[in-house]
């Protein structure tokens, strides 16, 4: 809905200040690891959602946010991922720290297939052809049931790793922590100092100067598919063995919307965003069902309200805050910096400088 | 038995006809593929049962008053929620237009709850059988709308100067500008139509489906419709539709179901690899 | 040295706030004047018909309980639903929250085969009961597993009365199997495939729908000149309706069979013409609503007088199950725990309150009732086609 779309100043660049990220580390690393120790179980397991879902988004930020590729079809990713670990691990018998990177490598040979055809579209097209990916995949799923378990889905063992069963969810967010830190870290190292991620930041912000600069589009664009599906497919492993049960109806396109809307509302193009997104979208069921005790009788009833805060919560972030969760941390922070200077500077990262009405009337 | 499933292949092809022309006209004046089109219709075809049922009007009046508030109520969504996104990435704009599809589904399951509705037939049931072949009155009804609806948009868009207008808009925004169209007006009125097709669209589907909070979901069926007709053409909604209702239809006669089942969306990837135009699409060139 | 101070500061906020939260003490759910009973089950999003209509049925036996004969050996019981709508992932999350969070006594009555396949294992390794879950997946009663029960006729067992009452009764020539592309529907094929190998007959034009599907003149065009006689149903009611309504369009009246998830009174309202549906043969696990039995009176009664509801087939069902919930607590007596619970149920033979068969468990048999009824649609009605009840009691041969 726009006369130009390319509007970079809403893709943020990470903040390159070296000392707040690592009074960041200093402070949250040890209360993560500490934190299990003090939950109980279901807080855990919202805790290990939440982890599992940040490396899909923080995979997804790599394609979306990156290198400005859109994708509604991610939950196919997850599912082959899923699938791939949980037959490894069923048919081949293969250990589980084998077949997670396995499974990661075979979603990265999926993302490679959906790259082709990628190549040639933009923006809607191209969403609408991950779409299309996305039914496809599920259909596979259902039609080869001989393997999968087709719609009744498919058991998956515990991870066993060195002969040493993790079966609690406190075990399992031990396994998947470190994990996630090391995952975000190396998203975060393609974006901030890479060749690559320079390469991903110049195809987004305009294809034919990316081009002109030496580029290769099909190179590149095929590598963010290939990068971002690895960490949807190892995502995908860990939920299925972490589950313990997998059918089609984990990977569907409400899935696929949810993953984009973490990347979109935590900030596009910054892994400390995606972080946050993931965070709060997931944890918003949770957030709404403590509001919801203070809501009148006849409001509380109602189950459907859950779906209606979280749509509200999507377009409110859409309309006020499109640099997402991080763009507006960053804003505070430079505001409190320069405090009581902040009048001139804060303009900056004023959404939109020129408004369209402003321009043309 | 082939000639069967032809004539049903062109009922479906028309349902898929018919709310292609809903996501063509929003997307040939604002280039967002508005991802609410069937909650749209879902809304359109409830409104219309509440006004049977509850305020006991017939069924054409009662069509005639949630046509036009379906339209109001797009019209109301453009100015509210993407009006302020103007200027903002595509993307944003399609992530808001989920956001709207989830909001109108959870809301109308509040008002109106989660169970299947009966919703009446217009003009009562009847089949005609001709040499072994049924026409039922339901379908016969749907593809003389659908035909209906384009022949009287492409008349409106040919000749009417609001249809310049939005044709004008599709073509070269700042042009129409500097030619005095108001590009925003243009979009809203452009949501109100769409609104209202997908209202008219939606109440002749809901005898054959049912009145349900998930008819929204016929919505994205629809777009490899849209998508291999151009996109922008409403003669290709049609077309698109048609060949995919057939071929979908033949194909469940050879191939086993999950292809059938797919089979819209191979079809689209294919037509995007090979002509994302479409085939009633203008070819563009790549603009630096 | 301000890090050190601000670490140290929010380590301490975190401690004192998790240490507060754990202040609770650990109750199994059964406290000297209330029973803390849970449950999930799509309360939003497509399958909220189904869920709404348990729920609904489960609240009005428990309130019945509390208020008419004072709770269970003067305990109230206290019901906890969680929404999952659907999904595998938030049904753990419901299970492990009615778990840890409100820390339940037992979980009974959740619905839908993905989310109770991954919420039953957690619930059999807290050894927490979880009993009479409604859904069509074998897994939960096969291998047996000493907290799960399962009541629900299962599909084979179903599938196996369905087709020997269509081969022998009602002799059908080619039978064709019509089924949603979901777990139940996938179940129902396939078992009719398996048992009319015992006839030696196939299957014919098996059609596979999808709950999006709008238009079925092309399938039922083609079973048409296939010359189906026998169309065994396993969708859910709208596109059972949408079928039904179609193969009257097209002049064609095969002898229709369906399972029971769909064979509710719901049906004939959305059909509103009883030509479509006259003729219907439905296999259902409980008495029609409508029947004159005494039990089934009493739950019309209690509907009307704690709900809000129209009587349906769903609310039946966990009024039934519900019941035999508090009858078994009944029979525990007064030293309620986990243990005496199960330990109880093994040792029930043919239980019975009148809405249902009779059932039976024991160590090596959780699977339930074993038998349905069959009702026939007339006028808008279920009707009983035969008074008693379908049993299938020999072994099936279940992988």
């Amino acid at each position: 809905m726009s006369i130009k779309s390319g509007n970079s100043k809403l893709y943020l660049r990470e903040d390159r200040e070296k000392r707040s990220d690592w009074i960041f580390f200093i402070l949250v690393l040890p209360v993560i690891f500490v934190l299990p120790l003090f939950l109980g179980s279901y807080s855990t397991y919202l805790c290990n959602l939440v982890g599992i879902y940040i490396i899909i988004a923080v995979g997804l930020n790599i394609l979306t946010g990156y290198t400005g590729q859109v994708s509604l079809g991610h939950a196919a990713f997850v599912a082959c991922g899923a699938y791939a670990s949980a037959l490894l691990v069923t048919r081949l018998h293969l250990s589980f720290l084998i077949a997670m990177p396995l499974a990661g490598v075979i979603t990265s040979v999926a993302g490679l297939i959906t790259a082709i055809p990628a190549l040639r579209l933009k923006g809607l097209y191209l969403a609408i052809a991950t779409m299309a990916f996305s039914f496809i995949v599920g259909e596979a799923i259902v039609a080869l049931s001989d393997l999968t378990g087709g719609v009744g889905g498919m058991f998956v063992p515990n991870i066993v790793v060195f002969g040493y069963k993790i079966s609690t969810d406190r075990q399992f967010f031990y396994l998947l922590f470190p994990l996630v830190i090391l995952l975000c870290l190396a998203a975060k190292a393609v974006g901030d100092h890479s060749r690559i991620g320079r390469a991903f930041f110049a195809i987004r912000d305009s294809e034919p100067a990316a081009e002109a600069f030496g580029v290769s589009l099909t190179q590149y664009k095929i590598l963010a598919f290939v990068l971002s599906s690895f960490y949807a497919g190892v995502a995908g492993s860990l939920l299925a063995h972490y589950l313990g049960m997998i059918g089609p109806d984990n990977f569907t396109l409400m899935h696929s919307i949810q993953y984009i809307v973490m990347v979109v509302v935590g900030g596009m193009g910054s892994v400390a965003g995606s972080i946050m997104g993931a965070v709060f979208i997931s944890l918003l069921p949770e957030g709404i069902r403590i509001v919801k005790d203070y809501l009148p009788e006849f409001l509380r009833q109602e189950q459907e309200l859950h779906m209606v805060i979280y749509a509200l919560v999507m377009l409110g972030f859409m309309i006020f805050e499109p640099s997402g969760m991080y763009g507006r941390w960053l804003r505070i922070k430079y505001y409190m910096k320069r405090f009581p200077f902040n009048k001139k500077k804060a303009r900056i990262f004023k959404r939109r400088e020129i408004k369209y009405s402003s321009a043309m009337e | 038995m082939i000639l069967q499933q032809v004539v049903s292949g062109i009922a479906l092809g028309s349902i898929y006809a018919l709310i292609a022309v809903g996501f063509v006209v929003i997307y040939k004046a604002t280039k967002v593929i508005n991802f609410a089109q069937g909650d749209l219709m879902m809304i359109g075809a409830y409104v219309c049962y509440t006004l049977i049922t509850q305020a006991h009007l017939g069924f054409f009046t009662a069509m005639a008053i949630s046509t036009i508030a379906t339209g109001i109520l797009g019209f109301l969504l453009e100015r509210f929620t993407l009006r302020p996104l103007l200027g903002s990435p595509l993307f944003t704009v399609v992530i808001a237009t989920l956001a709207i599809s989830i909001l109108l589904r959870s809301t109308a399951t509040m008002i109106w709850g989660a169970n299947e509705l009966h919703f009446p037939m217009p003009l009562g049931e009847q089949t005609l059988s001709v040499a072994d072949i049924n026409f039922s009155s339901a379908h016969v009804f749907i593809t003389a709308a659908a035909f209906l609806i384009v022949l009287v948009f492409s008349l409106f868009f040919r000749f009417t100067k609001l249809g310049t207008a939005l044709r004008a808009v599709a073509r070269n925004q700042i042009g129409s500008v500097l030619s005095g169209v108001s590009v925003e007006r243009v979009f809203s009125i452009s949501w109100f139509l769409s609104a209202g097709v997908g209202a008219i669209a939606g109440m002749l589907i809901a005898p054959l489906t049912f009145l349900k909070i998930d008819m929204g979901n016929l919505g994205l069926l629809a777009i490899p419709a849209a998508i291999l007709g151009g996109f922008e053409s409403l003669p290709g909604a049609i077309v698109g539709g048609l060949i995919l209702g057939i071929s979908e239809n033949l194909s469940g006669l050879f191939l086993p179901l999950s292809v059938k089942r797919i089979f819209p969306w191979i079809v689209l990837v294919l037509v995007l690899t090979i002509r994302p135009e479409g085939i009633f699409g203008e070819h563009k060139k790549r603009k630096l | 040295m301000k890090v050190l101070m601000k670490t140290t500061a929010s380590f301490a906020l975190i401690l004192i706030l998790v240490l507060s939260s754990l202040a609770a003490g650990a109750e199994v759910g059964v406290s000297k004047d209330k029973i803390l009973v849970g449950t999930h089950m799509a309360l939003t999003g497509p399958a909220a018909f189904a869920g709404k209509g348990l729920l609904e049925g489960m609240k009005v036996y428990f309130q019945f309980v509390n208020e008419e004969q004072g709770g269970i050996h003067g305990r109230k019981i206290e019901l906890i639903a969680e929404d999952d709508g659907y999904k595998p992932t938030r049904a753990v999350a419901a299970v492990k929250k009615l778990m840890d969070r409100d820390e339940i006594f037992a979980i009974i009555e959740a619905l839908g085969g993905p989310t109770t396949k991954v919420a039953m294992p957690i619930a059999q390794k807290r050894k927490i009961p979880y009993l009479w879950p409604s859904t069509a997946t074998l897994a939960i009663v096969h291998p047996v597993r000493r907290y799960i029960f399962g009541y629900y006729t299962q599909f084979d067992r179903i599938c196996v009365g369905l087709t020997d009452l269509a081969v022998k009764k009602l002799n059908a020539k080619k039978i064709a199997v019509f089924y949603a592309d979901q777990e139940a529907g996938h179940n129902v094929r396939d078992a009719v495939i398996e048992r009319l190998k015992k006839y030696n007959m196939e299957t014919l034009g098996n059609v596979g729908v999808k709950m999006t599907d709008v238009d079925y003149s092309g399938v039922v065009a083609k079973l048409k000149t296939s010359g189906v006689d026998t169309i065994i149903i396993a969708t859910h009611i709208p596109t059972t309706v949408a079928f039904l309504k179609e193969c009257r369009r097209q002049n064609y009246n095969p002898t229709c069979l369906q399972d029971p998830q769909s064979t509710d009174p719901m049906m004939f309202k959305l059909a509103k013409d009883p030509a479509v549906t006259n003729g219907l043969i439905g296999a259902t696990y409980m008495l029609p609503v409508d029947s004159d039995a005494e039990p089934v009176k009493k739950w019309r009664e209690h509907m009307a007088k704690y709900s809000k509801m129209p009587p349906g087939n769903y609310s039946l069902m966990a009024y039934c199950v519900t019941e035999m919930f508090c009858d078994a607590l009944k029979q525990v007596g007064k030293d309620l725990t986990r243990e005496a619970l199960i330990d109880k149920l093994e040792t029930w033979k043919n239980y019975d309150n009148g809405l249902s068969g009779p059932v039976s468990y024991g160590p090596e048999d959780h699977e339930g009732s074993e038998g349905f009824f069959v009702v026939k649609a007339k006028d808008n009605k279920w009707e009983l086609m035969f008074d008693k009840r379908v049993n299938v009691t020999e072994k099936m041969d279940r992988k």
